[in-house]
């Protein structure tokens, strides 16, 4: 179980990944990431939802309407420059995270 | 899929209808249906897909932002919120709970019945030894069947106390919790009225035997059947009543309706009905074995709970008078 306290500032940071070659639509997303995370992390449906509008509003990803499936218009996401580079940002802020904390572990205590 | 497209309506019910919050509702539920259209292909049932689909929403604070709303417009209360999971679980407690402790005290009504067959069977006509331990084997079987039954109360309303805070606390159901629970009101809501028609058909037929068989064949003996039939069938019938009730009373723990509204007249309700109960065993069991009248003694039952029905309404009715 990983406390969603730790999961939510990178919520985004996987949503960018599974932009990075090709557009998405919510549902995939979901499915993805948990898939990814092998069942050990799912997205709740708002939790989602907010960090979409939150990356458009940044100006990291751009939404437009999908084709349509099943007679139901999706809205697809797809990831622009300035979201590549906010990724690589995160990616980086990451490793460096990682090993500050790491230095604080001790499996063994 | 109804019950999706209800759940998401109640979550924005209180909600201001803009073009924002309109988006976020059509999104969400593609999502939502997205998902639960995969579980279904999956071969989940409606009932777990649904579920799933619900407590893996979220929380509605968390789209604040995205509709562009204050604090002021998400409701924030200082009642202790409970969530789709936390009222499944109770709702499946209560379930089994119900059952447990129907099955208690259908085996205490029963209980005599062993001891009145056996002692009727070789009472009067068998040797003297005989009919001491007919009697004796009786007697075992009727605590054997009590212990049983006290056994089921005590691990049941153990297993059950860690919920008691719904009936005395001020709580609040999350919206999607509340739609569901009331959904699941409202379709046992038949059942209900089933189950309790036939327990008390069963309850009032249940002496039929005993009257015809003593009219028609006379005293004697076989009187006795009688008797054990009618424990049978009163045993029967109020554990569909109890199981019935326990199940609705549930609903309307998690619902505050009834008399669930007012906490603090339930928390005295509660306590009384502690030392009511108690009592209420005691002369079952004094006047039992004083007069061993078996066939009549369980008249207390339903006298005691009629009584303590009345008792928490008089209950009720002076804290709502205070207020």
């Amino acid at each position: 179980m990983i406390g969603s306290d730790v999961i939510r500032g990178y919520t985004d940071t996987m949503i960018l990944f599974l932009l990075l070659d090709e557009p998405s639509y919510g549902y995939e997303v979901s499915k993805s990431i948990e898939n990814l995370s092998e069942g050990a992390y799912r997205i709740k449906e708002t939790t989602l939802y907010s960090a979409f509008g939150r990356l458009e509003r940044n100006g990291y990803i751009e939404s437009f309407p999908g084709n349509v499936t099943f007679g139901k218009p999706r809205t697809y996401y797809r990831i622009t420059e300035k979201g590549r580079e906010y990724y690589r940002e995160k990616c980086d802020e990451w490793k460096r995270t990682k090993n500050l904390v790491e230095r604080f572990i001790n499996l063994e205590a | 899929m109804e019950t999706i497209r209800n759940y998401l309506d109640n979550m924005f019910s209180g909600l201001k209808r803009t073009a924002e919050t309109e988006r976020a509702k059509r999104e969400l539920l593609n999502m939502m249906e997205d998902k639960y259209n995969e579980l279904i292909a999956e071969g989940k049932s409606e009932n777990e897909a649904v579920g799933r689909v619900i407590s893996e929403f979220g929380n509605l604070s968390e789209l604040k932002e995205e509709l562009g709303l204050s604090d002021a417009d998400v409701i924030t209360d200082t009642r202790r919120t409970v969530d789709f999971k936390e009222s499944e679980e109770y709702l499946s407690s209560s379930a089994k709970a119900a059952n447990r402790i129907a099955v208690g005290v259908s085996l205490c009504i029963l209980s005599p019945a062993p001891l009145v067959t056996l002692a009727g069977a070789f009472g009067s006509g068998s040797s003297e030894s005989v009919s001491k331990l007919a009697v004796f084997i009786g007697l075992m079987l009727l605590f054997a069947l009590v212990a049983v039954a006290v056994a089921l109360f005590i691990t049941t309303s153990i297993r059950i106390s860690k919920y008691d805070y719904l009936k005395t606390e001020e709580i609040s159901l999350e919206h999607g919790a509340l739609a569901y629970v009331k959904e699941l009101r409202d379709r046992f809501k038949e059942s209900y009225a089933l189950l309790m028609t036939v327990g008390v058909v069963i309850c009032v037929v249940s002496v039929v035997p005993l009257l015809g068989i003593a009219l028609l064949l006379g005293e004697g003996r076989i009187v006795i059947l009688g008797v054990a039939i009618l424990l049978l069938l009163l045993s029967i019938g109020v554990h569909l009543i109890i199981r019935a009730g326990m199940i609705k009373e549930s609903y309307c723990v998690l619902l505050q309706e009834g008399g669930y509204a007012d906490k603090k007249a339930n928390r005295q309700v509660e306590k009384i009905g502690q030392i009511y109960w108690s009592v209420a065993a005691a002369i079952y069991l004094i006047w039992s074995f004083v007069t061993f009248n078996w066939g009549i003694t369980w008249i207390i039952w339903p006298i005691a709970g009629v009584l303590f029905g009345v008792l928490s309404a008089i209950i009720n009715a002076t804290y709502k008078a205070e207020k």
